[in-house]
């Protein structure tokens, strides 16, 4: 779902929010939402964008990212680890693409399997320099040094509220995700609990990037910026053991 | 050393003073000195659970900012021996407590208590984190519903990461699930979440399940601790929680829907 911002009037958007809340309060229920500031001519600043963001998860939607905010605010937002999108047609590329995939047959799957094995897992270097509009649309500038990093383990839970980000490597996580909690690697991400949560791999935009989870059954996954929401998950690969990936900026589930 | 045992929640309204009380009654009718505070500032209600709204003169604000002692402010029991109440002002708002404050005041308590209980606010503001913070042990009040569920997680989070504890890099604070006004025949039609969801989202240690009651009002108004019905179902769980909390094997009950009537008559026959 789409919020279009066209005034910054914080009190007015949250009443408007309030409407639509109150005609069908179930289905905007953790509603994932990008908040459009194509049409805005206001000027905003950070403070009201956080409250803006803020608003949002208070009423129970799960904000995504955002399109097209004003230039000089990009690069505040981007450091806050919140996807940002030069429109909203990029920002729906993935999502839309990927749901004419869930259909993909098994032979396809198994190929796309013998294909990946193929393919070096460390692209880090490479991704860097040609990381496609999909990749630079997702948090901050991209890094240029290709050594590894040290991989992040968790072994606690991550709970509601709390964000995990393995910053320049890959995240392993050994209990569960849960709802309304974030966890970002600019790496790989391994889940092996149930994921619930948020994750993004690649968040810098490498597209070999993977997510790996025990339990599938998040708000949202997503590889190098192009996502997939909670209701847009192929009811075959709910609460399966999968793992998540880019090919052709599609992402591509195949169970573990 | 007293411990320091939170009654927290995140959402409101769930049985976190019914909880708070009960619990500090149970562990001072095992023999254990007890304390109970009161962190809902400006909500005064422990006060009016434990009945002894009408004993109140000084308050844990007052104690805090030194206008009075805590010989002067402790309310003593009149039912239990060893239980003590710490009553929160409804004159002031909750940014009134300091953490110096809270944490000298807890200081001074716990050279004379076996365990202090918090018992926290809604919310997962000032209050709430004032409450927490100082905690060895969370009791964490969660009723069978996804709301509440996720504020227990939330939560949870924050006693792993903004508490005393955490903040020092001591042992973790040790969490314990409390299900409170659990229905199994709402559960069994699928109404409400069952304590595997709960104890499967949250996962961590199952401490009790108290079921839901009208007798839990019906103390509460006149001012007497559940646990101290001791004739109730809910009061009996709540006995059984403070059982395990202090380390006892207890096995779970009021978790099924009774069986009565036809049959349980006929099984009965049958046998
Ligand atoms: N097991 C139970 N069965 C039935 N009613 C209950 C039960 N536990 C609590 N209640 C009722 O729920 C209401 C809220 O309880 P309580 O005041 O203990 O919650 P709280 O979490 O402390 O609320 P607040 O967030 O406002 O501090 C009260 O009316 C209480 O009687
Ligand atoms: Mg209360």
């Amino acid at each position: 779902m789409v919020v279009e911002v066209f005034h910054a009037d914080l009190v007015a958007l949250e009443q408007e929010l309030q409407e639509k809340l109150t005609v069908a309060p179930a289905f905007f229920r953790n509603a994932p939402v990008l908040m459009d500031f194509e049409h805005l001519e206001d000027a905003i600043d950070l403070k009201w964008f956080n409250d803006a963001y803020d608003m949002l998860y208070m009423h129970s939607f799960i904000p995504v990212g955002v399109v097209a905010p004003p230039d000089y605010l990009k690069q505040a937002i981007a450091k806050q680890q919140i996807a940002v999108w030069p429109s909203a047609e990029t920002a729906r590329k993935g999502n839309q693409s990927v749901s004419s995939r869930h259909e993909d047959s098994v032979a396809e799957q198994q190929e796309a399997d013998t294909e990946e094995r193929t393919v070096p897992e460390d692209q880090q270097d490479e991704s860097g320099a040609t990381a496609t509009s999909a990749g630079q649309t997702v948090c901050g500038e991209l890094v240029d040094e290709p050594q590894a990093q040290p991989t992040m383990l968790v072994l606690q839970p991550v709970r509601s509220g709390q964000k995990v980000y393995a910053k320049g490597g890959d995240l392993i996580i050994m209990a569960a995700v849960s709802t309304g909690a974030e966890v970002m690697a600019d790496g790989h991400i391994h889940v092996y609990g149930t994921l619930r949560g948020r994750a993004f791999a690649g968040a810098q935009g490498d597209e070999s990037a993977r997510i790996f989870c025990k339990d599938l059954q998040a708000d949202l996954i997503s590889v190098a910026g192009t996502y997939l929401i909670n209701d847009d998950l192929p009811q075959k690969f709910r609460g399966a053991s999968v793992q998540v990936y880019l090919r052709e900026e599609q992402l591509i589930i195949n169970p573990l | 050393m007293a411990k320091v045992i939170v009654t927290t929640s995140g959402k409101g309204g769930v049985g976190k003073t019914t909880t708070s009380a009960a619990v500090a009654t149970g562990l001072a009718l095992r023999g254990y000195k007890t304390v109970v505070i009161d962190f809902d500032v400006g909500l005064r209600n422990l006060d009016l659970i434990m009945g002894c709204e009408r004993r109140v003169v000084y308050d844990f604000v007052n104690v805090i900012r030194k206008e009075s002692n805590l010989k002067q402010s402790l309310i003593k029991d009149k039912r239990v021996s060893d239980l003590y109440i710490l009553p929160a002002s409804q004159t002031r708002d909750k940014d009134t407590l300091d953490i110096d404050g809270v944490g000298r005041v807890i200081e001074e308590l716990s050279e004379d208590f076996d365990y202090i209980v918090c018992d926290s606010p809604a919310g997962i503001e000032r209050g709430a984190f004032m409450a927490m913070y100082f905690a060895d042990e969370a009791i964490v009040v969660t009723n069978p519903e996804v709301s509440s569920v996720r504020d227990s997680d939330r939560i949870l989070g924050l006693l792993a990461s903004k508490t005393k504890r955490a903040e020092n890099g001591q042992d973790p604070v040790k969490e314990h699930l409390l299900l409170t006004r659990y229905d199994p025949l709402r559960v069994e039609k699928g109404e409400m979440l069952s304590v595997e969801d709960v104890t499967e989202i949250l996962a961590i240690p199952l401490l009790g399940v108290i079921p839901e009651s009208k007798d839990v009002l019906q103390a509460s108004n006149a001012g007497c601790p559940i646990i101290l019905e001791n004739e109730t179902d809910a009061g009996q769980a709540y006995d059984d929680a403070v059982g395990r909390l202090l380390g006892e094997d207890i096995n779970h009950r009021f978790i099924e829907v009774e069986k009565k009537g036809f049959f349980n008559k006929l099984r009965l026959f049958r046998s």
